[in-house]
């Protein structure tokens, strides 16, 4: 005051602690997908293209998936169908599919 | 002195780093108020989304594997039903999807349209929704045993989007 401040030191830095606690609250709210929703619907692509891709006798490519776990994705889900093979019993052919999350 | 009051120098009962304080106090328990309020009702959001979601991820799940909606392949005295594959003669409804009746849903295609019942109104502009994009194949009638080895249907594959919301 005897310098013809209004305000002091302290009440100026108070004013910035307030201001950077309301941008951290408002970043609190993030409006972004949350991470297991992601999780959810790779695993469900993934399982669906095995279960159609066996009806179908289509492999991963046939089906618009990765046939191996997919590079620099956060999430990946891997399914495996298997199908006996024509005339024997014994035998099965393996199909992969995987599905990836998108990059982090 | 007046009463029980000391005024200062300048005649002032209050000095103006107190009225300052005094509003910077009650500007914070506002803010606190506000943003216990916002929580509050965050929450309550929250938990009606996770519901929401709980009961979207089940009708998806019920609608690529309930017998009532997918295919039946004839094997003679032993039929048994496939998942994934819908069967474009039954009747997707509400029961089957297992949804309450304050939750609507729509069952959308680029393919065959499966034939629904009870469905409910449009979902409103503002309202929140969840969707589940299943992967499908769609028969027109039973699934004959050659047509299952021989890995022929009707049409698909195809993505169906189920979408649900509270009414």
């Amino acid at each position: 005051m005897n310098r013809g401040f209004i305000f002091t030191i302290d009440a100026a830095l108070s004013l910035i602690s307030v201001m950077i606690l309301a941008l951290l609250f408002t970043s609190y709210f993030d409006t972004a997908e949350p991470k297991t929703d992601l999780y959810e619907k790779v695993e469900i692509k993934a399982s669906d293209a095995a279960i159609v891709g066996n009806h179908l006798n289509r492999d991963a490519v046939g089906m618009g998936v990765s046939a191996s776990m997919p590079a620099n994705s956060e999430f990946v889900a891997c399914r495996k169908s298997y199908r006996f093979n024509a005339g024997s019993p014994t035998s099965v052919t393996e199909n992969k599919y995987c599905v990836g999350s998108a990059t982090p | 002195m007046i009463g029980l009051i000391e005024l200062n120098k300048k005649g002032q009962i209050f000095s103006l780093d107190f009225l300052i304080s005094l509003i910077a106090v009650t500007l914070a328990i506002g803010l606190l108020l506000q943003m216990s309020e916002l929580k509050a009702y965050n929450e309550k959001e929250e938990a009606a989304w996770q519901k929401l979601k709980q009961l979207g991820e089940t009708a998806s799940r019920l609608l690529v594997n309930n017998p009532d909606i997918i295919c039946d392949v004839d094997n003679g005295a032993s039929d048994f039903v496939i998942s994934n594959c819908i069967d474009s003669t039954k009747t997707i409804n509400r029961a089957a999807l297992g949804l309450p009746l304050d939750i609507g849903f729509s069952v959308k295609s680029h393919g065959p349209v499966p034939a629904i019942d009870e469905s409910s109104g449009a979902r409103g502009v503002d309202a929140d929704y969840y969707s589940v994009k299943r992967t499908v194949v769609v028969n027109n009638s039973q699934v004959s045993k050659a047509n299952y080895l021989n890995q022929t249907f009707t049409e698909g594959p195809y993505e169906i989007v189920l979408a649900v919301w509270k009414e």
